[in-house]
């Protein structure tokens, strides 16, 4: 296969995976977050959580952009993910072919953006792909950085960073990145010869360059918000969030810790990340794992390029973040290291396979067999995303008819299901609750209109010792994939009885 | 040599790192929706429809607001309370709290209109309105609610939107703002009349007209004494390490 035809079916691949998306959108937000950003298009104002803080404004930015051609603000929103993602191509090429050849850098690419997981994500209207994007120009931006000693390349990783922070807020971690550039920019001064005076002012120097770039959004922020002041106490109040709603203690111990590390590794990043949930693309993976395994010899940290040790680096740290501080129900928030994953993974399994023929062909193989699984899988599930109506909708449905069908009208009480009434409008009562007397108060005023609750809300009371016997009458479940949203998949719709 | 810094450098801010989301396990996002006054009443209202009733907790619990409310409603509306309290009368102590709940309505939408031109302060004293609607909205008829629902979309929207980097800019329209304030407070108020206590006192309750502190009650989380005091630390700290360094000759 010659450069041209490479360039070609490479070209094709892209083309096709990117239109899929573009018509297989899941425009119609279906959680807190999704509606968070998709109202923000119309009206940016975080006090009323639109979107949450602290505000993703280049995302939403991008957003209202697009959404001067793109009519649904949901759409916009993806299709600004999908242009930035694409951009990625070219990051991704460049770091690859710091390690293998034009050909197989790009099978490294249509490895990284055939990954099904990134399809189901990009399809929504949720920051993750924009971010992830502009990640991968985030670490070929480091690489340069590394590569060279003028002063322009030490500043691009410095703006990528900041680009990176006014979308997704929760990739700081990756600034360790930005840590370690400082470093060894000291040390390669000290052996280059220069004083500490000297290279103490750079650094400085940099430091006010990388806040600068951070002030950019944050005065976006601050302008939004009407005064600096008034941007302060709302940043303050979000802030102090915490225990308060709960009267609980979070207590965790070295058990839970353990826990919470299998659920992100096995759960979140190997079974839904990588492999979707489906057997078949897991077996595909570990016998690739196995030939990788087989094909190479031993990996020493020292063999590996400083960049890949930074690389490695930045994963650790970022795991270590979401190990110990995000939701571990949500798989989304180890996006980055799927993403890192498959890189690394389709590198490995193509790299230096030179030496005997049935290694180079099973290698290619396999890699081509990995992107074809992949794409497919995703594929298959990107339009199931977009077709399938979530639980949270059939549980709208369901009491917009209750509504109707009753006399008086009906109040229901949930947990986040509330956001998405809200976008909907839909026509009956509804709120958010978390603490039980405080829900009993309210059917005692209530009465005797029906009262529905939903099964999060309920089991928040359970998981606060209220005694709930002959209480409650389950009424329906609504179920809809796990893997698109995985907390609200299965919602369960009870009425409350007086 | 050069390897070895390099890790030990790594590893240091590592542990840095690894020490800085312990805390935040358990997060959940704050509300500066919610206000206090009313979330207090919350937790009264429950407190006095356990029995038997402990009078002390439901003290206790007025007793943390009852400072806030003598100065923004009067001292008189706080003796009432504190009658209903000792007479251990449940229904007109929670009647007159209701009472107090809509004083605060409507206090925050006279300072808001006060201070119209202030798009941050006017929003979160609007919110702070509405996180007090919505503790009283359970004891209003449904159809008023609906009603009162959408007048506070209005009075919201009505408040304009200075944009994200200028996009999406609205302007704000002071005349419907007054519109659907006033609708709300003439609708709500009148289910929540205030019961006085004092003998001979029959003139309606009405808001002190100097009024010495800030439409906000700023909790001040910063002193500025102790942060003048820290800005100094830290100069003189950075002040004395260039001077150790300077005679370390590495300077």
């Amino acid at each position: 296969m010659n450069n041209v035809t490479q360039l070609l079916a490479f070209a094709g691949f892209i083309v096709f995976i990117y239109i899929w998306r573009w018509i297989y959108t899941a425009n119609l937000p279906a959680t807190w977050d999704q509606v968070d950003f998709v109202l923000a298009i119309d009206r940016f104002d975080l006090l009323v959580m639109q979107p949450h803080f602290p505000g993703y404004p280049y995302y939403i930015l991008g957003g209202m952009i697009a959404h001067r051609w793109i009519l649904d603000p949901g759409t916009a929103l993806i299709v600004f993910n999908l242009i930035v993602m694409l951009s990625s191509i070219v990051p991704i090429y460049a770091l690859s072919r710091r390690y293998t050849t034009h050909g197989k850098s790009l099978l490294i690419i249509a490895g990284v953006h055939s990954t099904a997981y990134l399809w189901i994500l990009s399809a929504q209207p949720m920051a993750e792909t924009s971010a992830l994007a502009l990640l991968c120009w985030y670490w070929w931006s480091l690489s340069k950085a590394m590569d060279s000693t003028t002063y322009g390349w030490q500043l691009f990783p410095l703006f990528v960073f900041s680009l990176i922070m006014g979308i997704r807020l929760s990739y700081l971690a990756f600034g360790f990145g930005i840590v370690l550039l400082w470093v060894y920019d000291y040390l390669r001064g000290r052996v280059a010869g220069y004083s500490f005076r000297r290279l103490l002012f750079r650094l400085l120097g940099w430091v006010a360059w990388a806040l600068l770039f951070q002030s950019i959004w944050v005065i976006g922020l601050i302008m939004s918000a009407g005064n600096i002041s008034g941007f302060i106490q709302m940043a303050m109040a979000f802030t102090g969030g915490h225990f308060h709603d709960w009267g609980g203690t979070a207590s965790f111990s070295v058990i839970d810790l353990l826990q919470r590390l299998y659920t992100l590794i096995v759960h979140n990043l190997l079974w839904t990340g990588l492999t979707v949930q489906s057997i078949s693309m897991a077996a595909l993976l570990i016998v690739s794992l196995s030939f990788i395994i087989y094909k190479s010899k031993k990996v020493q940290w020292s063999q590996l390029d400083l960049f890949a040790r930074w690389f490695v680096v930045m994963g650790v740290a970022y795991l270590v973040f979401a190990w110990l501080a995000q939701n571990i129900d949500k798989p989304r928030h180890i996006a980055p290291l799927i993403l890192m994953t498959i890189g690394v993974l389709s590198l490995i399994l193509i790299r230096n396979t030179n030496e005997q023929s049935w290694k180079r062909y099973l290698s290619l193989g396999l890699i081509h067999l990995l992107i074809l699984t992949q794409a497919s899988t995703g594929a298959i599930i990107v339009k199931q995303q977009s077709e399938e109506q979530p639980a949270v909708y059939q549980l709208a449905e369901r009491l917009q008819q209750l509504q109707t069908e009753s006399e008086l009208p009906i109040m229901v009480y949930t947990w986040e299901e509330t956001r998405v009434f809200e976008f909907l409008q839909v026509e009956f009562n509804h709120k958010r609750i978390y603490t039980f007397p405080f829900f009993l108060e309210e059917t005692k005023a209530l009465s005797p209109r029906r009262i529905f609750i939903t099964g999060q809300a309920l089991d928040g009371f359970i998981a606060q010792g209220a005694e709930l016997e002959h209480q409650t009458q389950l009424v329906e479940v609504f179920h809809s994939d796990t893997r698109f949203d995985p907390v609200y998949a299965e919602i369960r719709l009870y009425e409350w009885l007086h | 040599m050069r390897q070895n810094k390099l890790r030990i450098t790594i590893i240091m801010l590592f542990v840095l790192c690894l020490l800085l989301p312990g805390g935040a396990l358990a997060y959940s996002y704050g509300d500066p929706n919610k206000e206090d006054v009313a979330e207090s009443f919350k937790e009264i209202v429950v407190e006095l429809n356990l029995s038997p009733i402990d009078w002390s907790k439901a003290e206790a619990i007025y007793k943390a607001r009852r400072a806030e409310i003598s100065s923004h409603f009067g001292e008189d509306v706080a003796v009432t309370l504190d009658v209903n309290l000792s007479d251990e009368d449940k229904e007109a102590f929670i009647a007159n709290y209701k009472a107090v709940l809509g004083m605060n309505l409507k206090r925050r939408f006279d300072y808001s209109l006060k201070a119209f031109d202030d798009y941050a302060a006017t929003k979160l004293l609007v919110a702070k309105a509405k996180g007090t609607y919505d503790v009283i909205k359970p004891y209003l008829p449904s159809d008023k609610t609906d009603e009162l629902d959408k007048a506070f979309n209005v009075a919201y929207d009505a408040l304009g939107n200075p944009g994200l980097f200028g996009v999406g800019e609205k302007p704000s329209d002071e005349a419907v703002f007054k519109e659907q304030s006033a609708y709300i407070l003439n609708t709500v108020l009148p289910f929540l009349p205030f019961e006085d206590q004092i003998e001979g006192d029959s003139k309606p309750k009405q808001q002190p007209d100097e009024v010495e502190h800030a439409p906000m009650e700023r909790t001040k989380k910063t002193n500025t004494a102790i942060s003048t005091f820290i800005i100094l630390l830290v100069i003189a700290i950075i002040g004395i390490g260039i001077w150790i360094f300077r005679k370390k000759k590495l300077l």
